[in-house]
């Protein structure tokens, strides 16, 4: 299983990842040492944010990821 | 020693708070409807918000195709668990979280088996979720 996917706008060079609440956002940020933009407000009621981060952004593979299983 | 009615036993003040604490809840009952407040505050997520949050997540994406009172189909696309040339279907974690997303919304005990996939050629995965109790 590959890692979830950013949404990554060229344009103005922003990735988002989708989060609980504002918070989470900055965990994400301090974790990954990812540069924390803005906060946008998605309208949905599970994933009530978009983490806005500075460049394109990807989550490590994962510890359990093989190289068999792709 | 002081005299008894001079000074309420615990168990009359334990009385009195609980009446007082009834008295409260009837007034509140009363004036406001609380289920309706709820209602309208406490948001549950909806099926087509819980597959647009699966999207959000980066996972893939996942539309409702057929529903009906105890059957719904869904079909999956660049799913994350996707892995092209296997001979068995693969996107296990989306089949449990469109069972989740269905149970919780209807309160129902589903059971899902996915039907095609594109890890193994197909164009499309095809998720089956059916009601097996209430």
């Amino acid at each position: 299983m590959s890692m979830p996917k950013p949404r990554y706008d060229e344009n103005e060079n922003k990735s988002r990842h989708a989060a609980a609440d504002e918070d989470c956002c900055e965990e994400i940020a301090e974790k990954y040492g990812w540069q924390l933009v803005d906060v946008e407000e998605t309208g949905n009621p599970i994933l009530e944010v978009d983490c806005v981060f500075e460049g394109e952004t990807e989550f490590p593979k994962s510890y359990y990821d093989t190289e068999s299983e792709g | 020693m002081a005299p008894k009615n001079q000074r309420p036993s615990a168990n009359s003040q334990f009385i009195e708070r609980e009446r007082l604490l009834r008295n409260i809840a009837q007034q509140i009952h009363s004036s406001v409807n609380l289920p309706e407040i709820l209602n309208t505050r406490v948001q549950a997520p909806s099926l087509p918000e819980f597959l647009e949050a699966f999207t959000m997540m980066g996972l893939g994406t996942l539309t409702l195709t057929e529903e009906s009172p105890n059957y719904w189909q869904f079909t999956g696309d660049k799913l994350v668990e996707v892995n092209k040339g296997s001979d068995c279907p693969t996107c296990n974690y989306a089949r449990g979280y469109l069972c989740g997303a269905v149970a919780y919304q209807n309160s129902v005990k589903v059971a899902a088996v996915e039907m095609a996939c594109q890890s193994m050629g197909d164009h499309q995965c095809k998720f089956v979720v059916q009601v097996i109790g209430r």
